[in-house]
C-alpha cells in the first residue's frame, strides 16, 4: 500500500493520524484535502455534475479539454477503502460522463484512468476518477500502454501468485479440485449446512490454508472504514479466528452462496 | 466468431485465467507492461462501455476493484492502475471492452502522466456548458434521475421545493 512510499514528514504525519479516533482523523482529512474542499465549496471550481454520492468538475490543468474528474464526496484515499455501491454508482456515472463527451465534444474515444497509490501516479489523497476526451493525434500517447516480451517463468509464477491471492479475497478454495469424492462430500455438508448448524472443519490443514481468506472477507465489509479501524479488525480477527474456522465450513462448500455475496 | 476476446470467453485460446463468473473473465495479459497486468473482460460482447448495460457496470468494476487489491498485495507493488481505453481515438486495440489492471512500483519504467494542456478561460468555460447542458438533460429524463431522487435526503428534496417555491413566487411578482 501507499505507507511504503512515504517520506519521513510523511511518516510522522501518519503517526499522528493513527492516535486519533475515526471521527477526528475524518475531520482532519477534510480539513487537509483540497478536493474535500471542492466538494464543499469552500474552493471554486466548475461543475459538471453532481448528485448526493459524487461530484464531478473539471480539471483545471486538464490533459484535454473536457478533462473530468470524478470524485466521491466521502474522503476516501484509495478505492479499496471504497463500499461496494459508491464504486458501482460512481462508474455508472463515469459512463454518463463518456458517452456525453463522445456525443457532444466531437471525439472519437474516452480514457478513464484510475490511480490508486502514489506508484501508480496519485498526486492527491482524494480518491478520484479521471474521465478524458480522446482523438487520434491528439498528443496524449503518454497514456497508451506499453507492451513487453517477459520471461515464460515470469509469468507462471506471476499467474501462480495472483492466483492464490485472488481465490483468497473472493473466497474460492482452489484445494477442493483434486480429489472428486472430496466434493461430493463437500456437496453434502453444504446441503446439511442450509438446514443445521455449521459442522467443525473436517481437515485441519485444509483450514490453515483457508485462514488468510478469512482475513480479507471482513476486511470487504470495512471497505468503508479507514486503513487504521482495518488493522484493528485484522487484530481482532486474530483473536477470533477459532470461531472462523467454523464459518469458514459454511462458506467454502457453496460457491454459489458466495457468488451472490458479491453481487 | 471474430472476436479474439469472445474467443477466449468460449475456452479458445491460449490465455492464462485468473478469474471467472457468468458475467466477466480475468486472465494475464500475454505481452504485459507490468508483471501481473490483468484484462478485464466482459463475456458478452460489448464494443464499448456505453453498450454495457447498467445493471452490469457495479458488478464489473467490483471485481475490478478486487483483482486490483489483489493483485498489489499478492505482488508487492506500491500501486495500481486501472485503465479503460474507450473507443479507437483512446487507442483501443480490440473491439471488445476490457478494463486494465496494472500493478505499479516505483521505478518500472512506466509513466502514465500527461502534460496538462494551457486552456483559455474562454475555452473551458465552453467546454464546462457544452457538458453541464448534456449532464442535466441526462438527469432529469434518464433512468438514473429516478435512482437519485430515491437516494436523496429529505432535507435535500426540501430545499430543492423551496428553490422552485422561490421561483413560482418570482415569476408570480413579475406578471403584474
Amino acid at each position: 500500500m501507499e505507507t511504503a512510499n512515504l517520506s519521513p514528514e510523511q511518516a510522522a504525519m501518519q503517526e499522528k493520524l493513527k492516535n486519533m479516533s475515526p471521527e477526528e482523523l475524518a475531520e482532519f482529512q477534510k480539513k487537509n484535502c483540497i478536493f474535500c474542499q471542492i466538494i464543499s465549496g469552500k474552493v471554486q471550481s466548475k461543475k459538471i455534475y453532481e448528485d448526493p454520492k459524487c461530484l464531478a468538475v473539471l480539471d483545471i490543468n486538464p490533459s484535454n479539454p473536457g478533462h473530468i474528474l470524478l470524485l466521491p464526496k466521502e474522503h476516501y484515499s484509495i478505492m479499496p477503502q471504497m463500499p461496494e455501491d459508491v464504486i458501482g454508482h460512481m462508474f455508472m456515472i463515469a459512463k454518463s460522463l463518456s458517452n456525453i463527451m463522445l456525443k457532444t465534444l466531437k471525439v472519437t474515444g474516452t480514457t478513464i484512468f484510475v490511480a490508486n497509490g502514489i506508484a501508480a501516479g496519485q498526486k492527491a489523497q482524494h480518491f478520484m476518477l479521471h474521465v478524458i476526451p480522446r482523438k487520434e493525434g491528439d498528443g496524449l500517447d503518454v497514456l497508451n500502454i506499453p507492451q513487453r516480451q517477459v520471461n515464460e517463468n515470469d509469468m507462471v509464477e506471476v499467474h501462480k501468485r495472483l492466483v492464490e491471492k485472488i481465490n483468497q479475497v473472493f473466497g474460492i478454495q482452489q484445494e477442493v479440485k483434486e480429489p472428486e469424492e472430496h466434493i461430493e462430500d463437500l456437496k453434502e455438508v453444504a446441503k446439511e449446512e442450509k438446514s443445521a448448524e455449521p459442522e467443525p472443519p473436517k481437515e485441519e490443514s485444509k483450514v490453515e490454508e483457508s485462514q488468510p481468506e478469512e482475513k480479507e472477507q471482513p476486511a470487504e465489509e470495512a471497505e468503508e472504514d479507514d486503513e487504521e479501524d482495518q488493522e484493528e479488525e485484522d487484530d481482532e480477527e486474530q483473536e477470533d479466528s477459532e470461531d472462523e474456522d467454523e464459518e469458514k465450513e459454511e462458506k467454502d462448500p457453496n460457491l454459489d452462496d458466495i457468488a451472490r455475496l458479491l453481487v | 466468431m471474430t472476436c479474439v476476446i469472445c474467443e477466449i470467453g468460449q475456452g479458445n485460446g491460449n490465455i492464462r485465467k485468473i478469474f471467472e463468473d457468468d458475467k466477466v473473465m480475468a486472465y494475464l495479459k500475454e505481452k504485459p507492461c507490468t508483471f501481473g497486468h490483468i484484462i478485464l473482460a466482459t463475456k458478452k460482447h460489448y464494443t464499448i462501455l456505453e453498450q454495457v448495460p447498467d445493471t452490469e457496470i457495479a458488478h464489473i468494476f467490483n471485481i475490478a476493484n478486487k483483482l486490483s487489491t489483489a493483485a498489489f498485495e499478492s505482488l508487492g507493488g506500491g500501486g495500481t492502475n486501472i485503465i479503460i481505453q474507450n473507443g479507437s481515438g483512446a487507442g483501443q486495440m480490440h473491439p471488445h471492452f476490457t478494463i486494465e489492471i496494472i500493478p505499479r512500483r516505483e521505478n518500472d519504467g512506466l509513466n502514465f502522466q500527461w502534460q496538462p494542456k494551457q486552456l483559455s478561460e474562454e475555452e473551458m468555460s465552453t467546454v464546462e456548458l457544452t457538458l453541464k447542458q448534456e449532464t442535466d438533460t441526462i438527469a432529469v429524463g434518464g433512468e438514473k434521475k429516478k435512482e437519485i431522487i430515491k437516494e436523496d435526503d429529505n432535507t435535500e428534496t426540501l430545499k430543492e421545493k423551496e428553490g422552485e417555491d422561490n421561483y413560482l413566487l418570482k415569476s408570480l411578482r413579475r406578471i403584474p
